[in-house]
């Protein structure tokens, strides 16, 4: 499987939890499982994973009228992990900015 | 942070500042800080945006924006500890920043030149003593006579009589203008502006008469003179006596507005107003020529952005002061008219600061104090509110130009003359 880890997810709400509770947030490839998560973001970083948390997001079906008719699409469908790291462990994630 | 003034000529400076990264880096911070208020990128609500975040976007474009604004106010800082102060805007001619290593900039500005005065004491200018005639007197006498006075129709035309006449304008053969037509027109032949053509070949006319004058209208385009002599003839169709109102004590106290009670006494106070606004006509003058003397005494070409700046001032208060009377005004022409008078107001504020400090003419804080309570007694406005304006509105250089003035007026000799002797002297002496 290619590129497993998409990009960082930064966010309000990521950075709340990397502050408080050293939890980083990445968009991850839709098929990509827990281990295959924990395993790509510490040979990309190297450090040590404790726990990886998934979230799906489902796709929505958006709808555009124009005069050359209905055009109707759907947004993709996304999978958001938190990876918790082990303690005193950090990611630069703006580095990657 | 170091620093030096090029003197490019007695005008122009130019300031060199070069100063540590460290010394800036509070400033730095505080534009980060100001900036970091402002954005916001998805994910992140406006001004919560992790500030290490902003920095790695947005930091170097933001330090460079404030690398100027800090150029700009260190500039100000130098300046005002020196002692030629820019005259000018200040142009900055060259300005390097490297993050985390320093800032230097260089400042191109004009300053007042630095004079040594002569000949401003024991100068012998001429004064005019104007003197009151009895016929202002009567003129004026007579005009508020005549706000009082009242009209009865009769039969012949008089000196100060209103007619009421038509108007017509003839060509050069004698035939009358078409379209050329003015019906009862009403003129009052007490007026001075009215045409004296009219006035003399009215008078002893009766209504239904009929004469002729001729107007000649002069005007300009551009440079060319346009003259064009009109013919017209006027028919008398009404002729209106002036009956001036009987002179009593209720009549002088009203128009005197109750300060005198007969008509001697009105003339004395008109005499007394009249004497007082031809004195100070006086000192105008002579205050004028004084100091017109001594900018040509002293003469030099003061600097360009001085004249500019106070060109753009009188520039500006002849435009707020045609919009006050609804007028247009033109731009290009007012900028043409007003430059002599912005060039010599520059060289007249120099002269005079200069003089300030050679004569050691100063304006203490007493004196702006001195100054708002008196207006403050008169107007009722707070000591502390006036002077607080008068500092906002630099009035101690108001202050310092009086002093100055009455210094020359009174080191300098008025040389009295009669302008009338004058004038027929000058005549004799061309026969």
């Amino acid at each position: 499987m290619h590129n497993v880890v998409i990009r960082p997810l930064l966010t309000e709400k990521m950075t709340g939890l990397t502050e408080k509770k050293s939890q980083y947030g990445f968009v991850v490839d839709i098929n990509a499982n827990k281990i295959e998560i924990a395993k790509a973001i510490e040979e990309k970083f190297n450090v040590e994973v404790v726990a990886v948390n998934t979230i799906k997001r489902k796709g929505k079906t958006k709808t555009q009228f124009t005069r050359k008719g209905r055009f109707s699409g759907r947004t993709p469908r996304i999978k958001k992990a938190i990876i918790t790291l082990k303690e005193g462990q950090t990611i630069d994630l703006f580095e990657q900015v | 942070m170091e620093q030096k003034v090029n003197e490019l000529s007695p005008i122009e400076h130019e300031i060199e500042i070069k100063i540590d990264y460290q010394e800036i880096l509070p400033d730095i911070e505080k534009a980060l800080k100001e900036e970091h208020k402002k954005i916001s990128l998805p994910g992140f609500r406006k001004g919560k945006v992790p500030m290490q975040m902003f920095k790695k976007l947005y930091g170097e474009a933001v330090e460079y924006q404030a690398s100027e604004k800090i150029a700009n106010k260190i500039f100000w800082e130098a300046v005002d500890s020196a002692d030629s102060k820019p005259v000018n805007t200040p142009q900055m001619t060259d300005l390097d920043y490297k993050p985390n290593e320093y800032l230097s900039f260089k400042v191109r500005y004009e300053v007042k030149p630095k004079l040594t005065l002569k000949d401003y004491k024991e100068l012998e200018i001429e004064k005019p003593l104007f003197e009151v005639k009895e016929e202002d007197i009567e003129k004026d006498l007579d005009n508020l006579l005549k706000a009082h006075a009242s009209y009865e129709e009769a039969e012949i035309v008089e000196e100060k009589s209103k007619i009421v006449v038509d108007l017509q304008r003839l060509d050069d053969s004698g035939q009358p203008v078409e379209g050329n037509r003015s019906e009862n027109m009403t003129i009052d032949l007490s007026d001075e502006r009215v045409n004296k053509e009219i006035a003399d070949n009215s008078i002893g006319k009766k209504t239904g008469d009929r004469f002729n004058f001729n107007f000649i209208d002069e005007h300009k385009h551009g440079e060319e003179v346009h003259r064009q002599e009109m013919n017209y003839e006027v028919e008398i169709k009404k002729i209106e006596k002036i009956i001036y109102p009987e002179i009593t004590e209720e009549l002088v106290e009203k128009i005197s507005g109750k300060r005198a009670k007969t008509i001697d006494e009105f003339k004395t106070m008109i005499r007394a107003n009249y004497e007082k606004y031809l004195r100070e006509q006086s000192e105008n003058i002579f205050t004028n020529s004084l100091l017109n003397r001594i900018v040509e005494n002293n003469n030099f070409d003061p600097p360009r952005g001085f004249v500019d700046s106070l060109l753009e001032r009188f520039v500006e208060a002849e435009k707020e002061n045609a919009k006050r009377q609804k007028q247009q005004v033109d731009e290009k022409a007012a900028r043409e008219y007003l430059k002599p008078r912005a060039e010599w107001t520059a060289k007249w504020q120099i002269i005079m600061e200069t003089l300030a400090q050679t004569e050691k003419i100063q304006v203490e804080e007493s004196e702006l104090e001195n100054l708002a309570k008196a207006e403050s007694e008169k107007t009722g406005i707070s000591v502390d509110k006036l002077l607080n304006y008068y500092k906002s509105t630099n009035r101690n250089e108001a202050l310092l130009e009086d002093k100055v003035v009455k210094f020359l007026v009174e080191n300098n000799k008025a040389v009295e003359y009669h302008p009338d002797k004058k004038k027929k002297e000058s005549k004799g002496k061309k026969k």
